[in-house]
């Protein structure tokens, strides 16, 4: 697949979703039946890159696509010593909840590109809507290596997953000569 | 307060069910329990799903991590380097 140089938001009715195809049935799964909905809830927002050719139906193929949502990050408890110099409400973060590529166009960089596209808009959000760092979750230990290549960092783990963090500070500075 | 309509199906064995943790809670109509459910249940769903708590000693370490700034990685530089050459902007 030949894929576009630019990322969009999810549509079904432009998007072909049961084609998609990244080697991880969660992955997979989401995309096919979850997105819209969670667009549609307001839980959660969808970008894909798109692949230039169309297909029969005028429907175009997925190459790579992330998710996006709002979520917050406190501590366990807030011993009084600590009260001051510590935040006393839950930390704004961004998260990053999914991220796949299409089997087809592996071995391209697209993970890489993705992940930077994926900063790109998490760090214009940030203008609008300040948080303090980018959160990935992790499907398994691949994608847990995939992040920490990039510089994320385990925050906690959940059921056996990894979640790892960036600080937006670091995200603000990689994009600040482009 | 606006109000909306959701019809449903159910399996019989469910619906008595319902009925009677109804009565036993005293609500007057197994609509009142229904919504009072979904209502509380939904709050605790979308309170969870955003919300991350760390133990103390990891969110002392994210928080100072996220006050300091630290350098992207060089592979994170490069990746960013690799996404502009391939025209992404």
């Amino acid at each position: 697949m030949i894929w576009e140089n630019e990322f969009v938001e999810l549509d079904k009715t432009i998007h072909e979703r049961k084609s998609f195809d990244c080697g991880k049935e969660e992955l997979n799964n989401f995309l096919q039946t979850r997105a819209t909905n969670h667009m549609q809830a307001g839980v959660s927002r969808t970008f894909l890159l798109p692949s230039k050719d169309n297909l029969p139906d005028g429907k175009t193929s997925i190459c790579a696509f992330y998710t996006i949502a709002g979520a917050t990050v406190e501590r366990s408890t807030l011993p009084r010593s600590l009260a001051k110099k510590l935040p006393h409400y839950p930390v704004p973060v961004l998260l990053i909840g999914q991220l796949a590529v299409h089997i087809s166009c592996t071995g391209q960089g697209l993970g890489k590109i993705t992940l930077i596209e994926a900063l790109k808009r998490l760090a214009q959000i940030n203008e609008h809507m300040p948080a303090y760092a980018v959160i990935v979750d992790c499907l398994d230990e691949e994608a847990e290596g995939f992040y920490q290549k990039y510089g994320f960092v385990e925050l906690c783990r959940i059921n056996g997953r990894a979640r790892m963090y960036l600080p937006m500070r670091t995200v603000l500075e990689l994009f600040q000569d482009n | 307060m606006a109000t909306a309509r959701i019809d449903m199906r159910l399996e019989e064995a469910i619906k008595l069910k319902a009925e009677k943790a109804s009565a036993l809670l005293g609500y007057k109509s197994l609509t009142e329990y229904v919504v009072r459910l979904m209502d509380e249940r939904s709050t605790e769903v979308i309170a969870q799903h955003g919300s991350m708590v760390a133990d103390n000693d990891v969110f002392d370490m994210f928080w100072n991590a996220c006050n300091k700034t630290i350098k992207p990685t060089k592979a994170l530089a490069d990746a960013n380097q690799f996404a502009k050459e391939h025209g992404f902007k």
